[in-house]
């Protein structure tokens, strides 16, 4: 999509009209629709001192103030403070204040030169959510009809099938019925995968020997072959709210007592963000994988042996699991057990100085190049750790498997489903 | 400095602006942060649109607003080692001139004596504070004759007076006095706050990090003006022409500007200074702050 001109044109409740951007209230209100008290503090309190663009690679390679994190913040801020504040008001109604079209046309390729891995935040001094901020921007270009074509149709997808790639239902069911995966049964356990973890067979029959060795029955559905958030990082909350809903819908029909994610990102989102986007409490509890084997071993009920992995093994931690989500030990400690050259990264799981890897934006072609140069950050200081590398999140081990194309660095990507199912005895 | 006289319709007779200062502009500014703080806080929550969930207390959160203070310095370091040493320098030194010289301890302990009614409510700061610089500028002559014989231009509401500072308060510092008064501490904010400024119209002028908003420059003006003006009650500079011929003025001026910023602070970045630790309470809302 051209979006250089600067001639009149109406999309979705904005207007680019001349140098500045016309926007109706109707659609600030809906884009802002679930700001829960602390967005409200980080958009205010951003001090733009810009330190937080030290711990983003897309920043660290463009050196362009639009990519630096707070830049976005304070574009959500600007609008936020004119429709929602008193004096933005005024200044808004005296055209001191307002949104100028060369930065809302920029909005298309910053919103997507970051993967919401939540570093800047980690690094702020003020913790301002600058990786909220970024997909705030996306969910109004989402409104405005000016989001990225690709990304428009994870939504469209998942809004149609539910499920982002176009998976259909019976697809999707056939490939977990030959993982050994039992369907649409009552269970203690309802297992969702996110959409890439859906189309691997190989992953699915990993997943589902991990879960069988603890002994709980679990249970997929027919009906869920994606978590929703794709929908979601697209700025398409709604889907993403309907997605979400329909995940606690099932697990209360096949009388799950958990939910199990093995996706990192899966976690983060259907444990924190699902009930800040729906707006009330989610009731039943929801665990990463390696959480429940984690505690399983812990109480005996496993045991994890090193299995036959011989090289150096470093770990990519989780973005969304582990910095925005606060699982930190269950995953580098199971990995500590099962591998017999395992190296521990230099830093904490949740530390800004762990760069981000690609994530979901190495499923957006024209962003493949950005991307490329963004991951080498990341791969080059995994290289520095292991000679290859294990992950928690398939939009990770995606990324860090084209950087094996890109010869970037490393030799080999484990997905940890691999390693564990190896290392688990009953 | 004129505008602000013409403001306010003072006189440009001797006491006037500091006296419009201390018993208007101030209060007036003290009045402007209740509200300001109120509507500040109120927005949070005014704002929001979907209610979250406390997650961890805030207890854990203030802990972890003190252990955080470290972490943007790190990130920083090797990168932009400016910011740091302009963020120390402001920080360090300006809470130093504001808790440590004496004539700021005197006059802080008359105003919240009286808004709270008690006797001597900073009286813990008595001991740490340098009457020094005050009382030897006044040997010295520095503050002119004018201001110490009179009396009331120091002590227009009974408050304080050079005596009075040099006899409340104390000195602890000892040879260390050289950096720990209010001149040396103040010229460090002031480099601290230059550099800021001098940044941020790089930053904005070149494009490396165009971010600034207009309130941001008026920020760190009226901080930059405050500093000087004190500088100048001080050591009463002699700037007829300004409107300002004496010492009283200065600070007059000075108290206006501090009253001026205490209102402006809700409404600017200066609410950082609260807001660290509100967001730091609040970050528990949404997010995983429970590590396991
Ligand atoms: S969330 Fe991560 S990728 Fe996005 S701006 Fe922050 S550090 Fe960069």
């Amino acid at each position: 999509m051209d979006t250089g001109g600067r001639e009149d044109r109406v999309c979705g409740g904005f207007k680019v009209q001349g140098k500045n951007v016309k926007m109706e209230r109707r659609m600030v209100s809906r884009a802002l629709d679930e700001l829960s008290p602390y967005d409200v503090w980080g958009l205010q309190e951003c001090m733009r001192c810009g330190i937080c663009r030290y711990a983003c690679p897309f920043w660290l390679d463009s050196q362009e103030t639009t990519d630096i994190p707070a830049w976005r913040t304070y574009e959500v801020n600007k609008i936020y403070s004119m429709y929602y504040t008193g004096y933005g008001n005024v200044a808004r109604l005296l055209r001191l204040r307002r949104v100028k079209s060369s930065e809302f046309l920029k909005w298309r390729e910053s919103s997507y030169n970051c993967t919401a891995c939540g570093a800047c935040t980690d690094v702020s001094p003020l913790e301002i959510p600058n990786w909220y901020t970024a997909i705030l921007l996306r969910r109004m270009l989402h409104l405005a009809g000016m989001n990225l074509e690709e990304v428009e149709e994870w939504a469209n997808n998942t809004k149609k099938i539910g499920n982002p790639f176009g998976v259909s239902a019976e697809q999707w069911e056939e490939t977990a019925k030959s993982a050994g995966i039992t369907i649409n049964e009552k269970a203690d356990i309802l297992y969702v995968p996110s959409a890439l973890e859906a189309k691997d067979g190989e992953i699915l029959q990993q997943v589902a020997n991990t879960i069988s060795a603890t002994g709980e029955k679990f249970t997929a559905s027919s009906e869920v072959s994606d978590i929703g958030y794709y929908s979601y990082l697209a700025g398409d909350f709604e889907t993403a709210r309907q997605h979400f809903s329909k995940i606690l819908e099932v697990a209360k029909k096949v009388e799950a007592k958990k939910i199990v994610v093995s996706d990192g990102a899966g976690l983060f989102f259907l444990r924190w963000q699902a009930p800040k986007t729906l707006g009330h409490k989610v009731d039943i509890p929801v665990y990463h994988l390696t959480e429940t084997i984690y505690d399983a071993y812990k109480q005996g009920k496993v045991k994890i042996e090193v299995a036959d992995f011989k090289e150096q093994i470093t770990v990519h931690d989780s973005e969304f699991m582990s910095k925005l989500g606060g699982v930190e030990k269950p995953p580098r400690e199971l990995m500590k057990a099962s591998i017999f050259n395992f190296r521990e990264p230099k830093f904490p799981p949740s530390s800004h100085n762990l760069f981000t890897c690609g994530h979901h934006l190495e499923l957006i072609k024209e962003k493949s190049e950005t991307v490329k140069r963004a991951r080498a950050y990341s791969i080059k200081q995994l290289a520095s750790w292991g000679e290859s590398v294990v992950t928690f999140d398939p939009n990770c081990l995606l990324s860090m498997r084209n950087g094996i194309r890109d010869s970037q660095g490393i030799k080999n990507a484990y997905y940890y489903t691999n390693i564990l199912e190896k290392g688990i005895k009953r | 400095m004129l505008p602000v006289i013409f403001a306010i319709d003072a006189s440009l007779g001797s006491d006037s602006l500091y006296w419009w200062g201390l018993n208007v502009i101030f209060p007036l500014g003290l009045l402007i942060f209740v509200f300001g703080a109120i509507y500040r806080i109120s927005r949070y929550f005014l704002g929001r649109r979907v209610p979250s969930p406390a997650l961890a207390g805030f207890g854990t959160q203030f802990k972890e607003g003190v252990s955080a203070i470290p972490t943007p310095f790190g990130a920083a370091a090797k990168r932009d080692p400016f910011i740091i040493v302009e963020t120390i320098f402001w920080h360090i030194f300006m809470l130093g001139v504001v808790v440590i010289v004496g004539i700021h301890i005197l006059a802080w302990n008359y105003i919240f004596g009286q808004i709270f009614s008690v006797s001597n409510p900073l009286w813990f700061l008595f001991k740490i504070s340098t009457p020094e610089q005050f009382t030897s500028a006044y040997q010295l002559g520095l503050l002119g004759s004018n201001s110490y014989s009179h009396g009331g231009i120091l002590n227009p509401l009974g408050a304080w007076n050079s005596a009075e500072v040099s006899t409340s308060t104390f000195d602890p510092w000892s040879f260390l006095a050289v950096l720990v008064n209010g001149t040396v501490m103040g010229l460090l904010a002031m480099a601290g706050i230059l550099g800021y400024l001098i940044t941020r119209i790089m930053d904005d002028v070149t494009g490396h990090k165009r971010l600034s908003s207009s309130g941001d420059y008026v920020f760190l003006i009226l901080l930059a003006a405050i500093v000087i003006t004190g500088l100048a009650a001080m050591y009463d500079f002699q700037i007829p022409y300004l409107g300002i011929p004496n010492q009283a003025n200065w600070y007059g001026l000075h108290i206006a500007l501090v009253g001026a910023f205490i209102g402006y602070v809700p409404f600017s970045k200066g609410w950082h200074m609260f807001g660290y630790y509100i967001g730091k309470g609040m970050r528990g809302y949404g997010y995983g702050r429970k590590r396991r």
